[in-house]
């Protein structure tokens, strides 16, 4: 971890291979604000269909309507742990793992080598798992070899 | 939670059906969320607006019978 400026090489299956580049090395918030969209205009279409169910639901009438309404709180308490709570934590160790991965790794990406001096101290407090600098160091010796 | 009669009844057979799909909903939502903290954040929205879109198309079937 202590060579990053020297010049990269490129391997053919990094796990960051298929990470859009902004997300690595980009503008944070532009790139945060463009990755929300897509999960902010889902969210709005799932409420609508929501609201077309229920509907739906109401011509059966007031006893079904009445049950369906009862059920829906706790529904919606599994389905923003899955999604929001544990989802979240997935997605956000995901990122912390790609992102410390990226920087650990010489790549052909050039704008990642001054994205790590500002990274490296937050990441090496924040790292997601105990194995990584393990992990990481075993890659470094098999990448010199 | 203060239901009574045919308003139970509804509840419980609607709580009986949708909790079982909470297993397809959980592993959905955790590989987008994995999707999503690799930066593809497009393979997520997509699965869930088609999903969505079959769901509206099918819906009016298979409530109003």
């Amino acid at each position: 971890m202590t060579d990053m400026s020297r010049p990269g090489s490129t391997t053919g299956s990094s796990p960051v291979r298929d990470v859009p580049q902004d997300v690595l090395a980009g503008p944070i918030i532009p790139t945060m604000l463009r990755l929300a969209l897509p999960t902010t205009v889902v969210l709005v279409v799932q409420t609508f269909v929501g609201v077309a169910e229920t509907y739906f639901i109401s011509f059966l009438g007031t006893d079904a309507l009445a049950g369906v309404t009862l059920v829906f709180p706790v529904l919606m308490l599994m389905q923003m742990m899955s999604n929001g709570g544990i989802g979240g934590g997935i997605a956000s160790a995901v990122a912390r793992a790609l992102a410390l991965v990226a920087t650990a790794m010489p790549t052909r990406w050039s704008g990642i080598r001054s994205f790590w001096p500002a990274f490296s101290a937050p990441s090496s407090r924040l790292r997601p798992f105990s194995a990584d600098r393990s992990s990481i160091s075993r890659w470094e010796q098999r990448e010199r070899l | 939670m203060g239901a009574k009669g045919a308003t139970l009844t509804a509840a419980l057979t609607y709580s009986g059906i949708v909790f079982a799909g909470s297993i397809p909903i959980w592993i959905t939502a955790l590989l987008s969320s994995a999707l999503r903290g690799a930066g593809n954040v497009n393979v997520p929205a997509l699965v869930i607006f088609l999903g969505a879109l079959i769901l509206i198309l099918l819906s009016p079937a298979v409530i109003l019978g």
